[in-house]
């Protein structure tokens, strides 16, 4: 099995590296870097997106909820397609419009004021280390598991990997990273769902009578994994708002030329993640049935083997050669797409570091091209850096729980904060602090005493707090503006944003 | 820096160039996104707490070996793909032309600035 893993990610390393070489001799200016010249075309940010989103929680963490706890995973993947509805109506096309490389950028043009921006730039940053965090313990389990290398050698790999496609190649190559690894994903999942239906003569349906005749009636119900109620409604909030707060996503659409383009990306994507998505809950159905829960939870307590698994067993079980190829395949696909979302991670945290506040907050704008390409590659290698840091560190921690942490934070603090820049005429910088505090804090004080960290000892209920953080972001952000009081200049300016949120024009 | 037009019927919009007609694009964006906005988090947030509080309902049997909260699931698989084409079209032949009206206007007044 290493052999034929070893191969196929070898292969995958070679095309990326290849790509970076050539993106690297194209980045020379800051659009360049961040944004890939905004030369991508809908279908090419398409698939980008889609390697961007679907992370390797996706990929395999879905799978293996579904064939552990039935619904509850069916329920965990839709909402990240549901989530791109949000995205499509109100993010994409204001978002393009009006900022230049980062989510900074909207709040720093709205606003014109320091603190606003340094608001925006720590909800970035937070969000995007809480996400990085899990991505990098995630890439050492699973090299250590299909490599046998060690945890800590496995995490500095990774890093490694992220940072020469970051800091040599920005934006372009990794989009392009994306692009590969989105592609050979969508590939996988087609062969896979393709195997596992013909099985069962091309009758999905099979697998949900013999999960339920196997494993009970409670199986197809929601609730086996996500015990509290409230917990169902916070993670459907959180996906829901949260996504379009996400720095590391919402960055890509700088990557294409206009707002028109932008929008027809996120429907690619959401043809793209969604089908995979939906596949997701056919691959756990049919684990759980070929499988089997006893085998998953031997090669991992949380399923996140379940994939590779299915794959091998598909392919012609255990020792066969056609298994072995499956599960050497999907192995070295999802990490590849682990490596690629920590790309991107890292290029949107250093967008924050490097553009808002170096370039922007600190310099004031005044900053020539060739050091504004310069200050964005040495902070891509300096986060890289702390990020697998940070990796190593998180050995043998429940990390899993920072993406909900992350996804919660976005809900609650940025996306309010985003949403009333862009709509709400009266809404002002202290709004954006208000907002941005409120939301933080709260949702990193509810994570804390909650059961995720505390256990049976928890203060308080809920896994996901997102149901109760939402609104106190948004509580944060309207009282902020109140308190500030009015300011009749910049009210009256909102007439010249909308118009260059809505259309784009600059003037 | 800009030029004003001058004759702008309600005072908010008198301080833009074309800010009447971005405002009525707004207001136009606004009537299409409303109830696709309303539909999606009806169905979506309808089924999380559903999910959380009616699991017997979400248990009965519709298709076969398929219960309601699987075929409820599929449905919002089919509410998101729906909206976003629907959007787009709609955004192509009603958003798209609007703007490109108030960005040849605005590109014409603001000459010089």
């Amino acid at each position: 099995m290493n052999g034929i893993t070893i191969g196929i990610f070898a292969a995958i390393l070679a095309l990326t590296l290849a790509i970076t070489a050539w993106a690297a001799r194209r980045t020379r200016t800051a659009t360049d870097f961040y944004a890939a010249g905004k030369g991508l075309t809908a279908a090419q940010n398409g698939f980008a997106l889609a390697g961007d989103w679907c992370s390797a929680a996706a990929f395999l963490g879905f799978t293996g909820l579904t064939a552990l706890y039935g619904a509850d995973g069916a329920l965990y993947a839709i909402g990240p397609l549901v989530a791109f509805c949000t995205v499509l109506f109100i993010i994409a096309e204001p978002l393009r419009n009006t900022g230049t490389y980062t989510i900074g950028d909207v709040i720093l043009y709205r606003m014109k004021r320091p603190p606003a921006l340094a608001a925006a730039v720590l909800g970035t940053i937070v969000i995007n280390l809480a996400y990085m965090i899990p991505q990098m313990a995630g890439g050492g389990v699973l090299l250590k598991l299909l490599l046998g290398l060690r945890y800590d050698v496995s995490v500095v790999l990774v890093g490694l990997g992220m940072i020469v496609y970051v800091a040599a190649g920005g934006m372009l190559a990794t989009s392009w990273v994306q692009i590969v690894k989105a592609v050979l994903m969508l590939s996988a999942g087609a062969i896979v769902l393709l195997m596992a239906v013909w099985q069962v003569g091309f009758d999905p349906l099979v697998f949900f009578s013999a999960d339920e005749a196997r494993y009970g009636p409670s199986f197809l119900l929601p609730g086996n994994f996500l015990k509290n109620p409230w917990d169902e409604v916070s993670l459907g909030l959180g996906y829901v708002l949260g996504l379009a707060g996400l720095p590391h996503v919402m960055t890509r659409f700088y990557t294409v030329p206009d707002a028109k383009t932008a929008r027809r990306s996120v429907v690619w994507v959401m043809f793209l993640a969604g089908a995979f998505f939906a596949c997701t809950t056919i691959f756990g159905l049919a684990a759980a049935h070929f499988v089997g829960q006893d085998a998953i939870r031997a090669a991992d307590r949380g399923g996140n083997l379940t994939l590779p698994l299915l794959a091998q067993y598909l392919g012609g079980g255990k020792g066969s050669a056609g298994g072995e190829i499956m599960l050497g395949f999907i192995a070295a696909v999802a990490v590849a797409t682990i490596i690629a979302v920590v790309a991107g991670l890292t290029l949107a945290t250093s967008g924050a570091i490097a553009h808002d506040l170096y370039v922007n907050l600190i310099k004031k704008g005044n900053v020539p091209q060739r050091d504004q390409v310069l200050a964005a590659r040495i902070t891509a290698i300096a986060v890289g850096i702390v990020a697998t840091l940070l990796g190593i560190l998180a050995e043998g921690v429940n990390v899993a729980v920072l993406v909900i942490l992350a996804i919660c934070i976005a809900a609650s603090a940025n996306f309010p904060v985003l949403v009333l820049s862009l709509f709400w005429r009266r809404f002002n910088t202290r709004g954006v602090i208000g907002g941005m505090g409120l939301g933080l804090i709260s949702s990193v004080g509810l994570a804390l005493i909650g059961p995720a960290y505390l256990g049976k000892d928890a203060l308080w209920p809920l896994v996901n707090p997102t149901v109760v953080t939402l609104p106190l972001g948004v509580l944060g952000a309207v009282l902020g503006t109140l308190i500030a009081g009015r300011n009749d200049a910049h009210e009256r300016r909102f007439d010249e944003v909308m118009l260059r949120v809505h259309t784009g024009v600059r003037s | 820096m800009t030029v004003v037009i001058p004759n702008t019927k309600t005072d908010r919009t008198a301080s833009a160039p074309g800010s009447a007609d971005v405002w009525a694009l707004v207001a136009t964006k606004l009537r299409c996104i409303t109830p696709m906005i309303a539909i999606y988090v009806t169905a979506y947030l309808g089924l999380a707490i559903l999910s959380g509080f009616a699991k017997p309902l979400l248990g009965t049997k519709v298709l076969g070996p398929v219960n309601l909260g699987f075929v409820m699931i599929a449905l919002n698989y089919l509410v998101a793909w729906v909206l976003a084409v629907i959007y787009a079209r709609v955004a192509n032949r009603v958003h798209d032309p609007l703007v490109q009206r108030i960005m040849a206007r605005a590109n014409n007044d603001g000459r010089g600035s």
